[in-house]
């Protein structure tokens, strides 16, 4: 695990003061605030690493500990060690007071160097309500096709969801009072699950509507026929028309993705046909397509 | 008696440390709908996960109201744009084929 420099998070000299300090943090927790950054990992990430710089540093004893060991902070717990034997204090090791609920999650370098995990940065609302996770689940097109249980583990909790029928690309599920756990009696946070539907070969997906491209044979395109074509209920036997050109697009109602909450409720699929070309003529196939041609 | 959906303004206050003043702002910028029970004012429940990031924006971040109102009119529109991102990536998905 790699050393933090937490002034340089903050964009700040050793030397700040505790006023210069506050002053960096509210300016960069203003940038990167997920509130005001919402769906943006990589600022939730700046964020995270903000607040531990901030908690920190404007904290005297924590700070003079960071300062003291710096780079050496490998060493920090035995030169402590070491201190209080020569000491002879015979009191047992401060450490920082946890806190289940911590405002965010704090770097492994924070917590071999602090202890357990501190106190949210300071908020004041941190101490009543608990933390927000958040989490990221991705299915399949055809798992979201049918209304599932899927089990997920968020911050070490398995926590098992019906995921409805219809779910979108990026469609946010809030889990209530699943979160973090409150304080002083506050109540729990949420989770929040983001959907994320991985691409089918088969089928693309526009809202509730499917499209699937299906390939003819040259003689069915141009003479017409049937053809059976698979959608995510089962096969479906098509007419084809004669003279069925390519990129002819066909509309199959209510054979798409099922509405969102409402049962029974389906979009429409859109078949559009490519016709493949023959390859490896025989002699006889080769003259009767001459002869065509010069008809 | 109150009904289970709403919370009393001054009682939300109480609890969670904020000032009464600081909520009928909200209300007066437009940026939460409080109601009247028993001739009293309520925050209904829908509305408090907005109070709480509206008081994290005042009270952590030291962002004044005409500034929230500001951010709270330019997140919606981060929003409706995401939204519209979303849905034009999924379109174009339809002309990429698929590795």
């Amino acid at each position: 695990m790699a050393f933090i420099d937490y002034y340089n998070v903050l964009g700040i000299q050793k030397n700040a003061s505790t006023d210069d300090i506050k002053k960096a943090y509210r300016k960069l927790a203003r940038k990167y605030h997920p509130d005001l950054n919402p769906n943006d990992q990589e600022a939730n990430t700046r964020f995270q690493q903000i607040n531990e710089a901030n908690e920190v540093l404007s904290d005297p004893d924590k700070r003079k500990k960071y300062d003291q060991y710096g780079e050496e902070w490998k060493h920090a717990e035995q030169f402590e060690q070491a201190r209080q034997s020569q000491q002879q204090a015979g009191r047992s090791e401060q450490r920082f007071s946890g806190d289940a609920f911590s405002g965010s999650d704090f770097s492994d370098f924070f917590e071999s160097f602090f202890g357990e995990k501190p106190r949210g940065s300071g908020g004041r609302q941190a101490q009543f309500r608990g933390q927000d996770y958040s989490s990221e689940l991705q299915i399949s097109l055809r798992e979201a096709y049918e209304t599932h249980q899927h089990t997920l583990s968020v911050n070490g909790k398995n926590i098992r969801i019906t995921v409805p029928a219809g779910i979108a690309n990026g469609q946010v599920i809030k889990l209530k009072g699943q979160g973090g756990p409150g304080a002083n009696g506050g109540p729990a946070g949420d989770i929040y699950i983001t959907f994320v539907i991985a691409e089918d070969a088969d089928f693309k997906r526009l809202n509730d509507d499917l499209y699937k491209t299906v390939e003819l044979d040259l003689y069915t395109a141009v003479l017409g026929g049937d053809t059976t074509i698979e959608t995510l209920s089962g096969k479906v036997k098509l007419k084809v028309a004669p003279e069925t050109q390519i990129g002819t697009k066909v509309r199959l109602k209510g054979k798409g993705f099922p509405v969102y909450k409402q049962e029974g409720k389906f979009g429409d699929l859109y078949v559009t046909y490519s016709v493949k070309i023959p390859t490896g003529l025989t002699e006889k196939q080769r003259a009767l397509f001459k002869e065509l041609s010069e008809l | 008696m109150l009904p289970e959906d709403v919370i009393l303004v001054e009682d939300y206050c109480l609890k969670y440390q904020i000032e009464h003043a600081f909520v009928f702002s909200l209300e007066e910028y437009g940026l939460i709908e409080l109601v009247v029970v028993e001739a009293q004012k309520c925050i209904p429940l829908h509305q408090m996960q907005a109070i709480e990031k509206f008081s994290n924006l005042y009270y952590d971040l030291n962002i004044n109201l005409d500034g929230i109102d500001a951010i709270s009119h330019l997140l919606q529109k981060i929003e409706v744009m995401q939204d519209e991102i979303r849905l034009l990536k999924s379109k174009l998905s339809l002309y990429t084929i698929p590795v």
